[in-house]
């Protein structure tokens, strides 16, 4: 009797979950994993990673804005004065993110699915992911290779991150590992980037929502910016550029550039949907809408805790016909009792409310980081050249330098072009080996290259759980 | 010559039938044993038929019968049931004496039921008199301080939110801590059937036992130890509540009802907060402090600079939110009919019941509507049928509640400032001009919706056929049906709906629970003093789980609700959860010369939880009885140690109340981007994963002195093992955390309870029931990390860790004000020694536990002829509690005068020159010092004593009642809560907080003062 007993028994307490599912039984052919890569741009979104933190929180950092305390509740007014562990948090969701690329990276061509194409295109788009995300890493949390201070705490700090490109499916996998050094992680993102770039289709093919051929070699060149291969970037730069169909922004649309989906100049973009991404309350508390517009009296009339702002300094950076100052308007917030301040609407609400996409790369951009590459070649003409390509259809008419002078020009071009967003302005200031002279109103005064605040801190769980492999950056 | 005409008369009857049998009377009159009193109401059936009465209220009965002879039974509960051969009398007085040898008491364990003799186990039995009539949502509620070993706490305040009920303290730290709850033998869906609410709706749980009427309860038994709840496996590690509803009795229908009204308030006023005076008194002091402002003058310039963005009073406004969110009007009410009655083959109880409550918070109520039908027919000798079908409706209407929403009204009368109107001059409430992010809690009570309606039908039916006259086969199957469905809608014009113009979001959550048992139940007596009593038992039992929800912002005009009318749907979430349990159990009972009890319980039970091969767990216990009163060398003492008995159990039982399917590796689809459905690994898996477990020794003693005084000692130790707890993963893993079967806890502690009858008089009489439990939880073994360090749940303000109770606070010592600076002080190391004013330089420390350590109730009754008073306190000690958000209103000027919050009144006695020696450090505005920050300044000693009932009531002689047709009519006064004593002056909140010790912003505790009538005709 036990054993009919049993036998029935077993079937009762055979309970599959309804709404998650075995990975052996998911994972069975190329629309499957297709959902997988989905699910690596859906972490993008998050927030503290590229949703928000990756375009603003290093703008606080470095010398772009300025927080109003009494207006941001508590949203960056942290960073804005570089305190002790205020920073980049985006470890956790990051490698979240990876062990999906190792997963798709190194299982998608076991399957039985007769659509190559499309398999290459998902094993394409994973390696593009797995790198921008190590890139992501390696420059929050390491230091550039050829940038490696010789003073100061980091003095000698060669390590990077823990670089895994297995993906975890059983204890074994989950072996505790030692943080490598900034050259293999580097290397790592190289290659991954180059075999992307072969198998990745281009954006007309695709979307520029998606990874896509173009993307990639743009970011394989900016990789080679920050490891100073110059050369390398350049050859690289004019692969994007002869694999995009972005195009410039044209004269006088600046402003309304930023309200249009996608970007004309969107190499890569991330694509939020209203009633999907900033469902309930997470617009008003997370949105980059919420942190940058004044709460009440921005263009939607929506509540916010922005505090964010342009800083003077960056504002004193326009000459007076410059296209992109009037994406700037100055308000008093419906809580500021009538005090004004100047506030960016770059972010506008163009996906709806607190909904904006997230250009991850676009053609100003490669069209500045080219020029720097060229320029660091020597070739200030052809620097020169793209530099006023650019102007000319920003309204900028004051000359560019034809001498070395225009490296540092081209470094106030990306503020004056690219502020509040990608938070290009703390990674160009870092992998530039510079000094941050903080906005004066925040009274931070300047931070020297070889303070530890250039590196993010790792979270304190994960040092304590591997102290040998995993040692906390220095002077956390 | 009689007797030829007797056997004629008997000729006669046998061929006329029984139709014309000669019929006969026969009266008489039932007493008290112990005082001659009459005693009405009393069953009076003659034995095999359905013919019987009850008595008058003079204890008179008549009954008909056409039986020659035959045998009467009387019965009354409380009372010894009687049996006497009527042979051929027409009178037959009898006296029946109270069954108060509770000793011999039957204990029911949902399994069938056991003599209380042979019963091994520890368990508490609460009757009906403790719930009926109650002015409580939740049926436990009752509980509280009427069972040794329990503690309740109410998780709100919102009539209808869940409980939280520990049985002999937190056996879990990371799985399920709440006990099973059967009814009428069949387990049910408990705790809550709504949306997961901290991250949904922010509103409290309703309890699904908030379904259940009160009135329909006949008695509650808690089962406490592994004798008692190895019968139930996983499910029983955190005890098990037994609730049996009240059935027919035999003889003739008795009707009852009851009536109860009355009013409700707050049982504990909360904190006083600054009024308006005070607090721009201290905003100047504050800014003038800061160095903001170098006298009174300047400080009032600097307010009334509208460029300063600070709050400004305007020196006439004074509004007491207190006040504001109390609801002046609350009331309860509760009205009940109900009717039993039915014969020695069949009988019948049914009822219907109403009842309704107000929250003490305005907009907050709940209204219950139950009906109950209980059937039990005997429908051969060997055959009978039982069923039991309750179905019930209730409405709730909440509040956000549990965290500082702005929309919370608790956290509105702690957080808005005085200066600011809650009404304009038209009545209507202020919604513009405030100066704290709040939202005015009149204008969200009126526009806004939390509401949930609970419909359920619960049923369950057994059948039992005698196969041998030893062995009999029960099959029993019960449903319980539970659907919630809720609606939340913010309005668009103030509050939380404003930014999207509104917002609507609607659930249905459907639970489907079903249990099956089947039960062979073998008796064999080998000779007179050896019994053996067997049980086999097969019982299967699933629950299927299904909800889902749709939402929407940018309402059109106000009125529309409905996620329907929604501009914008954007809100889609359905999901299901299935588990369930197979088990056999084998029970054997051994009894020798019916005084020592021996019993053995093995149950083999496969949980979906887990898996493949670690499904199935291994469950027993052994226990040992011994009424040693019957034994001969005790009999010098009989004549006052009327019984007494010794018992011990053993038992290992399991814990499965953990996450579904946490042993496998996962992946998620809720993710999407860009319009296409995503897949993620969500879950690492941990196939070793299996049931946490515990192994506990009871060892009690019941004695009866006098037959007056009964009580019961017992000591028990549970040791709860193989505890699940989150062991940490690398996150460059892409995981954050894996479960692991780790960890060790250790409850042990005394139970004693007693109940005397001090007086016994006719007239006047006297009980004293008394009981306190004393508990001590000790962790026993955590994992540790790398470096050694323990690995167990923490945060800012506890921490597990071996040595210490479960959860014990953990956070820097107050060491008071500095009384020539004015600065906070705390203790860098422990509770002595040198001191800081930096926060951060101070050390941690254990600082106590948030569970309770000594706890009881106490109760008197006093009756006097027919007018009666009875009060029960509760009092509970041992413990602190933590008030989460003082970092806000006891900020010392950092958040109460910029808009963020008021603070407590009590901030009115702080430094204001060297020498000062004050609560409160100094006022600064804007305060740096991290005064407020984590620390013993906000843990407030738990100990605290409750009149939880107290009633006066008289029941109307039965000569006056009879006259109007009633048989019994009682009416009364009843108070609960009425005087909260609080140990720690300092703790001005309700002290009966959530198990986790946490003050946080719920619904407060109510007070009812309400009157009542009930009687039965």
């Amino acid at each position: 009797m036990i054993c009919l007993v049993s036998i029935s028994c077993d079937d009762l307490i055979n309970v599959e979950p309804r709404n998650q599912i075995a990975p052996d039984a998911a994972l069975a052919d190329a629309a499957s994993y297709e959902a997988l890569v989905i699910s690596i741009y859906d972490r993008l979104q998050t927030f503290t990673y590229w949703g928000r933190d990756m375009s603003l929180l290093g703008e606080t950092l470095a010398d772009n804005a300025f927080v109003v305390t009494s207006q941001a509740s508590g949203r960056y007014t942290g960073t804005i004065r570089n305190t002790r562990n205020s920073h980049f948090n985006i470890w956790t969701t990051a490698y979240a993110a990876i062990n999906e690329c190792n997963t798709v990276i190194a299982t998608i061509d076991d399957i039985d699915d007769p659509d190559q194409a499309k398999k290459d295109q998902l094993k394409g788009e994973a390696l593009f992911l797995r790198a921008l995300v190590y890139f992501d890493l390696a420059r929050i949390y390491g230091y550039e290779p050829t940038k490696v201070p010789t003073t100061g705490p980091g003095a000698g700090w060669d390590k990077s991150v823990i670089l895994r490109t297995e993906p975890v499916r059983e204890a074994a996998d989950a072996a505790l590992q030692t943080r490598a050094t900034q050259t293999e992680v580097y290397g790592q993102i190289e290659q991954d980037l180059i075999n992307a770039g072969r198998l990745l289709p281009k954006d007309n093919e695709m979307t520029v929502f998606r990874a896509n051929k173009g993307a990639a070699y743009a970011l394989l060149g900016k990789i080679y910016l920050y490891w100073e291969k110059w050369d390398k970037a350049v050859v690289n730069f004019d692969s994007a550029l002869n694999n995009t169909s972005a195009s410039l922004m044209q004269a006088g649309d600046y402003a309304t550039g930023f309200k249009s989906i996608p970007n004309d100049e969107s190499f890569f973009e991330i694509n939020f949907i209203q009633s999907v991404e900033v469902a309930g309350v997470e617009g008003v508390n997370n949105s980059a809408f919420s942190y940058t517009q004044p709460t009440g009296t921005n263009p939607l009339k929506l509540s916010t805790y922005g505090g964010m702002t342009p800083s003077a300094e960056l504002l004193a950076l326009y000459e007076p016909n410059d296209d992109r100052k009037g994406i700037f308007y100055v308000s008093a917030s419906s809580t500021s009792n009538g005090v004004t301040y100047t506030w960016s609407n770059k972010y506008a609400g163009a996906g709806g409310v607190y909904t904006d996409n997230i250009k991850v790369i676009r053609l100003a951009d490669v069209l500045l980081m080219k020029a720097e590459a060229l320029a660091m070649l020597g070739d200030y003409s052809g620097a020169a050249d793209l530099v006023t390509e650019l102007r000319t259809q920003r309204n900028a008419t004051a000359p560019v330098p034809q001498d070395a002078s225009i490296i540092d020009f081209i470094a106030q071009e990306r503020r004056r072009e690219l502020f509040f967003e990608g938070s290009h302005r703390w990674f160009d200031l870092k992998r530039r080996g510079q000094p941050i002279t903080k906005a004066a109103a925040t009274a931070v005064g300047t931070i020297a290259y070889d303070d530890y605040r250039l590196l993010a801190p790792i979270p304190n769980a994960e040092v304590i759980l591997n102290p040998e492999g995993l040692p906390q950056n220095p002077n956390y | 010559m009689k007797r030829i005409l007797l056997c004629l008369t008997a000729v006669a009857m046998l061929i006329t039938g029984e139709l014309l049998a000669q019929e006969r009377t026969i009266s008489g009159k039932v007493t008290s044993s112990e005082d001659g009193s009459p005693l009405p109401g009393v069953n009076v059936v003659i034995k095999g038929t359905t013919s019987g009465t009850v008595t008058d209220i003079d204890g008179n009965y008549r009954v008909s019968t056409t039986q020659g002879d035959g045998t009467l039974v009387f019965t009354f509960i409380g009372l010894q049931t009687l049996e006497v051969e009527m042979g051929s009398r027409s009178t037959i007085d009898v006296q029946m004496s109270s069954d108060i040898r509770q000793l011999n008491e039957v204990v029911v364990t949902g399994y069938g039921e056991r003599e209380r003799n042979s019963f091994t186990g520890a368990f508490s039995n609460v009757g009906a008199e403790a719930i009926q009539n109650k002015p409580f949502a939740t049926v436990e509620q009752a509980l509280q301080g009427n069972v040794a070993g329990l503690q309740l706490a109410a998780s709100s305040g919102t009539p209808g939110a869940v409980q939280n009920i520990r049985i002999r303290g937190v056996s879990s730290l990371t799985a399920s801590n709440e006990p099973l709850f059967v009814i009428d033998g069949v387990p049910v869906i408990s705790g809550s059937n709504n949306r997961d609410v901290i991250n949904e709706t922010g509103t409290a749980d309703l309890g699904v036992l908030a379904s259940i009427n009160n009135n329909d309860i006949e008695s509650i038994t808690v089962l406490k130890d592994a004798s008692a709840t190895a019968l139930y496996g996983a499910r029983g590690s955190n005890g098990v509540i037994i609730i049996t509803t009240k059935r027919g009795q035999a003889g003739t229908p008795t009707l009852s009802f009851s009536a109860q009204t009355g009013f409700v308030s707050r049982a504990v006023k909360g904190p006083k907060m600054l009024n308006s005076a005070q607090w721009q008194e201290l905003q100047y002091e504050s800014l003038i402090n800061a160095g903001y402002a170098a006298d009174l003058d300047e400080a009032a310039a600097l307010v009334a600079d509208p460029s300063n963005g600070l709050p400004q009073w305007n020196g006439q406004t004074n509004t007491d939110w207190r006040d504001v969110v109390a609801n002046d009007d609350a009331m309860t009410h509760n009205y009940d009919l109900s009717m039993r009655g039915g014969s020695d083959k069949s009988n019948y109880y049914a009822s219907l019941g109403y009842f309704k409550q107000d929250g003490i918070n305005i907009g907050s109520n709940m209204e219950r509507i139950t009906g109950k039908l209980n059937y039990n027919n005997q429908l051969s000798k060997k055959l009978n049928f039982n069923t039991s079908l309750t179905g019930s409706y209730l409405l709730q209407n909440g509040q956000l509640e549990g965290s500082a929403y702005y929309g919370n009204p608790d956290a509105a009368y702690l957080f808005m400032l005085p200066i600011d109107r809650a009404y304009n001059d038209d009545g209507t409430p202020n919604i513009d001009n405030l100066s704290t992010s709040n939202f005015n809690p009149v204008f969200i009570a009126q526009n806004d919706i939390n509401r949930r309606i609970q419909s359920r039908i619960l049923n369950n039916t057994s059948l039992s056929y005698e196969i041998l006259p030893k062995l009999k086969y029960t099959t029993m199957i019960g449903v319980d049906y539970v659907v919630t469905e809720e609606l939340y809608y913010r309005n668009r014009e103030h509050g939380d709906g404003v930014p999207t113009q509104g917002r609507s979001d609607s659930y249905y959550n459907r639970n489907f629970n079903w249990d099956w048992k089947n039960m062979l139940d073998y008796s064999w007596k080998v000779n007179e003093s050896n019994k053996f009593d067997f049980k086999f038992v097969y019982e299967s039992q699933k629950n299927r789980y299904f909800t889902m929800g749709a939402g929407g912002y940018g309402f059109a005009a106000n009125g529309l609700v409905y996620p329907e009318t929604a501009g914008t749907p954007d809100n889609v979430s359905s999901y299901t959860t299935d588990w369930s349990i197979n088990s056999i159990m084998a029970l054997v009972n051994y009894t020798y010369k019916g005084n020592i009890f021996l019993d053995a319980t093995v149950r083999r039970e496969g949980n979906s939880r887990f898996a493949e091969g670690n499904r199935w767990g291994t469950f027993y216990s052994f226990g040992a009885s011994w009424v040693f009163s019957d034994e001969a060398f005790m009999e010098s003492t009989k004549n006052w140690l009327t019984s007494s008995k010794i018992r011990a159990s053993y038992g290992v039982t399991g814990n499965a109340g953990i996450p579904l399917n946490a042993f496998q590796p996962l992946l998620d689809y809720t993710g999407s981007y860009n319009g296409r459905p995503g897949i993620y690994p969500s879950q690492y898996g941990n196939p070793d994963l299996s049931w946490e477990s515990s192994a506990t020794w009871n060892i009690g003693l019941d004695v009866e002195l006098l037959e007056r005084i009964t009580g019961t000692v017992e000591y028990f130790n549970r040791r709860n093992y193989d505890l699940l707890l989150e062991v940490p993963l690398s996150y460059t893993t892409g995981f954050e955390n894996q479960y692991q079967n780790i960890g060790e806890m250790v409850n042990k502690g005394w139970e004693v309870t007693l109940n005397a009858d001090v007086l016994k008089a006719a007239e006047f009489k006297w009980n004293i029931g008394v009981n306190f439990t004393s508990l001590k939880n000790e962790v026993t073994d955590l994992p540790k990390d790398a470096n050694g360090n323990e690995i167990g749940p923490s945060g800012t303000t506890y921490k597990v860790s071996t040595g210490q109770p479960a959860f014990a606070w953990y956070m820097p010592t107050w060491a008071g004000v500095d009384s020539d600076t004015g600065s906070p002080l705390w203790f860098v190391q422990g509770k002595s020694g040198e001191l800081t004013s930096n926060w951060r330089q101070a050390g941690y420390s254990f600082q106590g536990t948030p569970t309770p350590t000594f706890f009881g109730g106490l109760t008197n009754r006093f009756d006097y002829k027919g007018a009666y008073l009875s009060a029960s306190i509760y009092y509970s000690t041992g413990n602190e509690v933590y008030d989460t958000w003082a970092g806000y209103t006891q900020s010392d000027g950092r958040y109460a005068f910029n808009g963020v919050a008021n603070a407590y009144a009590r901030q009115y006695d702080r430094w204001q020159k060297p020498g000062d020696i004050s609560e409160n450090p100094k006022n600064v505005f804007g305060n740096p010092s991290l005064s407020a920050n984590a620390s013993t300044r906000r843990l407030y000693d738990g100990t605290y004593l409750r009149l939880r009932d107290i009633t006066v009531g008289y029941n109307l002689p039965s000569a006056w009642v009879s006259k109007i047709g009633f048989k019994s009519l009682d009416v009364y006064v009843r108070g609960n809560n009425l005087y909260t004593w609080i140990k720690d002056s300092k703790l001005e909140f309700d002290p009966e907080v959530d198990a986790d010790g946490f003050i946080d912003l719920n619904a407060p505790a109510l007070r009812t003062l309400a009157i009542g009538l009930r009687g039965s005709f």
